[in-house]
C-alpha cells in the first residue's frame, strides 16, 4: 500500500512539473521543474512500462544462461557485475550528440525538444536499446548487421552496415566542424584542444611501459594535466608571443583536424586513442554530475522562450520547420539507431543475467535522455538574443557584429553590442558572433551555470573548461569512428582484393584510413567555408542517417517478435518505428525538395547556381559556390539513397508480417 | 567502512583495474582444463586488452 502511494505521489510530482514546463507562458519557468519532471518520468516508465516489456513482452528468465556466463572465454565474453556492464554500456552510448542536439534545437523553444527527449527516450530510444540487448543476448552477442541478415535478409544486413558508414562519416564530419569552430579564432581554446595531444600520448606511454592497469591512477594524472591546460590556456592567450600560433581560421584548424585524424586512425590504439578515451570518460562522467549538482544547487530560470517564432521553419541556426526538424536534430537523447550498434557490440558478451537487461539497457538510455535535458537547460539558461548571437552564421546575420545585432532584435530577442562584448570579453575571448555548432552557446550556458553555483570571477576558466569537455571527448569520438570507418572499409575492400582486407597490414591500413579521412574531411572542409555555418546541411544529415538506423533496428526488433508469434505486442516496437519512418521519410522529402533555400538542397544549389549566372560574383566567389553546388548533389544522393533503404527494409518486414506470423520461427539460444 | 571500500572496488573494476586479477582469477580455475596454456603478464593483458576493445564499434554519437 506505501509503495503504491509513493509511486502515485512521483506521478502527481513529475505531472505537475510538466504541467509547469509545458503550460508556462507569460514568466521565466525554474530549470529546478525540468529536472524534477524529467526524473518523475524515468521512474515511472523504468519501474511500469520497462518491466512490463520486460516480463510479457520480451519474457526475461533469470534461469536462462547468457552468452557471457555459457561461452566464457575470458576474451571478449566475461561475465561482468552489473554496475560495470551499466558503466561501460554508458560510457560507449553518451557522446556529444545529447550535448549538441538539444541545444541547437532550442532554436525551436525549450519545449518541443523537452518533450521530444522524454518521450522520444522512454517510449522509443531506450525500448529500442532493450530490446536489441535482449535479442542479442539470445543470440550469442549478434551484431545489428548479423540480425538484420539472418531476421531479415541479406538487404537488411547491408542497409545496416551502410547506414553505420554513413553515419560514421557524417558524424565525424559534424563533429569536427563544432570543434573548429569553437575554436576559431579562439588561442585559448586551440591551445587547450592542442594540449590534449600530448598529455593523451604521455598517459598512453605512462599505461603502456610504466604503470600498466593502474587505469584510475593514469586518468586522474591526465586529468590534472588537462585541467592545468585550460590554466595555462589563459597564460598563452594573455602572451604576445605565443598567442599567433593558435590564432587560426576555420580552414587552417579543419586542415589541423583532417591530418590528425589521419594520424590517430593509423597509430596503435594504445598510443593516443586508449587514453584520450580513459581522460573523456572521467572527464564526461565528472562534469555531468556536476552539471547536475550545479542545476540543483542554483536552479536557474529559464530565459528562452517555450516556443520561439522559428517553429515556422525561418531558425537561423537550421532551416526546416517545427515537425519534422526537431525529431531529427535531437537523435541522440531521444532515440539513437548508433545506440543499438553498442547493444548488440560489447554489452551482450559482458551481461551475466538476463534480469539485468532493463536496467542496462533501457535505464542506460534513459540517463543518456537525462544529459539531454541538461543540455537543453544549459542552452536554455542563457539570454535568447546572446544564444542566437553565438550560434547564428554570418550567411544568416550579416558578417558585422552590429549587422548581426540589428537582425537578432528584429526577431524580437532583444541583445546588445555591449552585452556581447562585455560576455565575450568575461569568457576569455575576443568574440562570440557566429561560434555556430553547438558548443560555444552550451560552453557559456554552462560556464555561466558553474560560475554562479561554484565561483563567478572564474567565468573565462569554466568556459574553456566546458570547451576543453567537449572537444575531449568529441576528438575521442573522431578518433574512435575514423578507425571503425577504417575497419568497415577494409571489410568492404577485402572483397576486392585479399590484401586490401587485411587490417594487419600498413598499406591497407594507411590506403583506407586515407579514404575515411578523405571521406569525412570532404565534409568538413565543405562546412567550413560554407556562410551558413554546415550546421544547417550536415546535422540534419547526421540526424536523418542516424534515425534511418534506429528504424532499422526497430524493423528487426519488430520483425522478430512478430516471428516469435508476439503480433499483439509488436506495437512496442512497431509504434516507435512508423514514427520515424514518417519523421525520416518527411525530413528527406522536405531537404530534397523544399523550395525554401534554407532547407532543400535543389532549391539551395539552383539559386548558387542563379547567383553565379548574374555574373556579379567575384571568382573566388564563384569557386565556393561551385563547390557548395557540387556538396549539395552529393547531399541529395545520400538522403535518396538513405530513404530508399529505409523503405526497401520496412517493405521487407511487412512483407513478413504478412506472411510469417505464426510463430516459432526464430533461433534463440535458451539454455535448460 | 565496508560500504567504501566495496564502492572503491566497483569504481576500480568499472575503470578495467580489477580485469587483471580477474584474469588470473579465471585462469587459475580453467588451469585443470588447458595445462598448457601460457599465462600473460600484467603488460602484455592490458596491451591485448585494448587492441581487442577497439577492433569494434564501442563509442557511440
Amino acid at each position: 500500500m506505501i509503495t503504491k502511494v509513493i509511486w502515485f505521489l512521483i506521478a502527481l510530482l513529475g505531472a505537475f512539473a510538466f504541467s509547469l514546463i509545458a503550460l508556462h507562458r507569460e514568466e521565466s519557468v525554474n530549470s529546478i521543474w525540468f529536472i524534477t519532471a524529467a526524473v518523475c518520468i524515468y521512474l515511472i516508465a523504468y519501474r511500469f512500462y520497462a518491466a512490463w516489456v520486460a516480463t510479457r513482452v520480451l519474457v526475461l528468465d533469470e534461469n536462462n544462461k547468457t552468452p557471457a556466463v555459457r561461452i566464457n572465454n575470458n576474451r571478449d565474453f566475461i561475465p561482468t557485475n552489473k554496475w560495470v556492464v551499466f558503466g561501460t554500456h554508458f560510457a560507449a552510448i553518451a557522446g556529444p550528440g545529447p550535448l549538441i542536439g538539444p541545444t541547437l534545437a532550442a532554436q525551436f523553444g525549450y519545449l518541443p525538444g523537452t518533450i521530444w527527449i522524454l518521450i522520444g527516450g522512454v517510449v522509443g530510444g531506450a525500448v529500442q536499446d532493450m530490446t536489441i540487448l535482449f535479442f542479442s543476448v539470445r543470440r550469442d552477442g549478434k551484431s545489428l548487421g548479423q540480425m538484420a541478415k539472418e531476421e531479415l535478409g541479406k538487404l537488411a544486413g547491408l542497409a545496416s552496415l551502410i547506414g553505420t558508414f554513413v553515419i560514421m562519416i557524417v558524424l565525424i564530419a559534424v563533429l569536427g566542424l563544432v570543434v573548429v569552430n569553437a575554436m576559431k579564432h579562439s588561442p585559448w581554446a586551440t591551445s587547450t584542444v592542442a594540449a590534449t595531444i600530448p598529455i593523451a600520448f604521455f598517459i598512453g606511454f605512462y599505461m603502456r611501459f610504466l604503470r600498466p592497469g593502474r587505469i584510475l591512477e593514469a586518468s586522474l594524472l591526465g586529468v590534472s594535466l588537462l585541467l592545468m591546460a585550460v590554466y595555462f590556456g589563459g597564460e598563452i592567450d594573455k602572451s604576445e608571443l605565443l598567442r599567433p600560433y593558435f590564432d587560426h581560421d576555420g580552414l587552417f584548424l579543419a586542415w589541423a583536424i583532417i591530418i590528425y585524424g589521419f594520424t590517430a586512425a593509423v597509430l596503435p590504439v594504445w598510443m593516443l586513442l586508449a587514453p584520450r578515451d580513459y581522460l573523456s570518460t572521467f572527464i564526461k562522467l565528472g562534469t555531468v554530475i556536476f552539471l547536475a549538482i550545479a542545476i540543483a544547487i542554483l536552479q536557474p530560470e529559464i530565459k528562452m522562450p517555450a516556443v520561439t517564432n522559428f517553429i515556422d521553419g525561418s531558425g537561423p541556426i537550421f532551416g526546416g520547420k517545427l515537425f519534422p526538424f526537431v525529431f531529427i536534430t535531437i537523435a541522440c537523447g531521444a532515440i539513437s539507431g548508433f545506440h543499438a550498434l553498442i547493444s548488440s557490440g560489447t554489452t551482450p558478451k559482458l551481461i551475466d543475467n538476463e534480469k539485468y537487461i532493463p536496467m542496462i539497457g533501457y535505464g542506460g538510455m534513459l540517463l543518456e535522455s537525462f544529459v539531454a535535458i541538461m543540455a537543453m537547460v544549459a542552452a536554455c539558461v542563457l539570454e535568447p538574443g546572446v544564444f542566437f548571437a553565438i550560434n547564428s552564421p554570418v550567411g544568416v546575420v550579416g558578417q558585422e557584429a552590429s549587422q548581426a545585432i540589428e537582425t537578432i532584435n528584429s526577431w524580437g530577442y532583444s541583445v546588445s553590442l555591449d552585452e556581447m562584448n562585455r560576455l565575450a570579453a568575461d569568457v576569455g575571448e575576443s568574440t562570440l558572433f557566429a561560434r555556430t555548432g553547438g558548443a560555444p552557446s552550451l560552453a557559456v550556458g554552462m560556464a555561466s551555470i558553474f560560475a554562479n553555483a561554484f565561483g563567478k570571477h572564474l567565468l573565462s576558466m569554466w568556459y574553456h573548461f566546458a570547451i576543453m569537455f567537449e572537444a575531449v571527448f568529441i576528438l575521442t569520438t573522431l578518433d574512435a569512428g575514423t578507425r571503425v570507418g577504417r575497419f568497415m572499409l577494409q571489410d568492404m575492400l577485402g572483397n576486392v582484393h585479399p590484401s586490401l582486407g587485411k587490417t594487419s597490414s600498413i598499406f591497407s591500413t594507411i590506403f583506407s584510413s586515407a579514404i575515411v579521412v578523405s571521406c569525412w574531411g570532404y565534409f568538413l572542409y565543405i562546412g567550413v567555408i560554407d556562410p551558413n555555418g554546415g550546421v544547417n546541411i550536415l546535422w540534419p544529415l547526421f540526424g536523418i542517417a542516424n534515425q534511418m538506423l534506429a528504424a532499422i533496428a526497430l524493423c528487426v526488433a519488430t520483425g522478430i517478435l512478430i516471428k516469435s508469434g508476439k503480433l499483439r505486442f509488436a506495437w512496442v516496437t512497431g509504434a516507435p518505428l512508423i514514427w520515424l519512418v514518417i519523421i525520416t521519410t518527411t525530413a528527406s522529402y522536405q531537404k530534397i525538395f523544399s523550395e525554401d533555400v534554407r532547407v532543400g538542397f535543389i532549391a539551395s544549389a539552383n539559386n548558387m547556381q542563379q547567383q553565379i549566372n548574374e555574373g556579379l560574383l567575384d571568382q573566388d566567389r564563384i569557386a565556393i559556390l561551385e563547390k557548395l553546388i557540387l556538396n549539395l548533389k552529393i547531399d541529395t544522393g545520400i538522403t535518396i539513397f538513405l530513404v530508399s533503404i529505409l523503405w526497401i527494409v520496412l517493405i521487407d518486414i511487412l512483407s513478413i508480417a504478412l506472411k510469417n506470423n505464426k510463430a516459432k520461427k526464430v533461433k534463440e539460444v535458451v539454455s535448460e | 567502512m565496508n560500504k567504501i571500500k566495496s564502492f572503491w572496488n566497483l569504481i576500480k573494476q568499472i575503470a578495467g583495474e580489477k580485469d587483471y586479477e580477474n584474469y588470473l582469477a579465471s585462469a587459475k580455475h580453467n588451469s585443470c582444463k588447458k595445462k598448457s596454456h601460457k599465462l600473460l603478464t600484467k603488460k602484455e593483458f592490458y596491451a591485448k586488452k585494448i587492441t581487442e576493445k577497439w577492433n569494434g564499434i564501442n563509442r557511440c554519437c
